[in-house]
């Protein structure tokens, strides 16, 4: 199926959690602040979401800036 | 100056010097950056991560003591700042929000009309709102109505370090609004944010100047000792200039002949 992760495609193999989602298909350390659809995911509630065919996944992070 | 506290948002702030954590060469700076000039605040931007190339988490930088000023920076217009802010509250990044709603590449300049619409949005729903800019004390009075916990005029254009060249206009902000004023954007000397302190200013806010400095942990000192200064100079009030000379010694009694 495939989903949106900042915007681009993403082929994912099957359906699959938030928390199963950061750690299997995205390559990069640290935390970060994860979005569906426009609506944030707190930490505790990735292992309960599930990522459907379509959905719109933003990932973002505080980073420095004036 | 015991006593001489600026509260925000129900925080209440001992140093009255802002900083931010864009532009440092070495973000390990930053910490003894805030120990030696005493910020107890400091802005920090929300960007999405690039996997190819991630940035450092900002937040790993800074102590949990300081308090955390996001800025909706990247913002086009209301929309995407009051989204940006709420992502950063969701993420635990505190009430705090700096409007940032800018168009224009070159100059940088604020958007006032769409920060005005973003405050009244952002202040209903509980955020300490702090606009960022174009000083004009009519805009700052809508802010002022639309909830900001205070005003960031610009001194001149972000990044720039040309000082206050706006400054007939934050006064007038200054005697026509009740918030607090804190000069953000364009300071680039520590005899400037003396400057805007004298002026009256609530805060500067001070970022490419102290971490775009060969020694930046130095210069945020002298940001510190310089703000300091200027609020002091405020509270004793300084004394009135003259287009003439006026002598401060006695005019009388020279040691010299009586001329007739």
């Amino acid at each position: 199926m495939t989903i949106l992760v900042n915007d681009e495609p993403f082929e994912l193999e099957r359906e699959m959690t938030v928390a199963e989602f950061i750690s299997e298909e995205l390559e990069t350390e640290g935390e970060f602040v994860i979005l569906v659809n426009d609506t944030v995911i707190p930490a505790e509630k990735r292992a309960s979401v599930v990522l459907k065919e379509g959905d719109s996944v933003e990932a973002v992070r505080f980073v420095s800036g004036g | 100056m015991a006593g001489d506290e600026l509260i925000l948002g129900g925080k209440v702030f001992t140093n009255r010097l802002f900083t931010g954590t864009g532009k440092f060469a070495r973000n390990e700076d930053i910490i003894p950056m805030l120990e030696a000039s005493g910020s107890q605040m400091i802005t920090v931007a929300l960007r999405r991560v690039d996997f190819k190339f991630p940035q450092e988490n900002i937040l790993n930088f800074i102590p949990k003591s300081v308090t955390l000023l996001p800025n909706t920076s990247g913002a086009r217009n209301c929309e995407e700042a009051v989204k940006i802010a709420r992502i950063a509250r969701e993420a635990g990044c505190g009430n705090f929000i700096k409007i940032e709603i800018i168009n224009d590449s070159r100059y940088l300049m604020p958007d006032n009309a769409e920060t005005a619409k973003a405050t009244a949005i952002l202040a209903k729903e509980g955020f300490v709102v702090l606009p960022y800019m174009m000083p004009d004390f009519v805009a700052a009075r809508r802010l002022e109505d639309a909830g900001a916990a205070a005003v960031m005029p610009l001194g001149s254009p972000i990044g720039s370090n040309r000082g206050i060249l706006s400054r007939p206009f934050i006064e007038m902000i200054m005697e026509n609004t009740s918030l607090p004023v804190i000069v953000d954007a364009g300071i680039g000397r520590p005899s400037q944010a003396a400057e805007a302190m004298e002026m009256g200013a609530a805060a500067c806010l001070v970022n490419t100047a102290i971490s775009a400095a060969d020694d930046p942990v130095g210069m945020g000192e002298a940001f510190s000792l310089a703000v300091r200064a200027g609020r002091m100079a405020y509270l004793a009030h300084l004394a009135e200039e003259s287009r003439y000379a006026v002598a401060s010694s006695p005019l009388t009694g020279f040691l010299r002949k009586k001329e007739d």
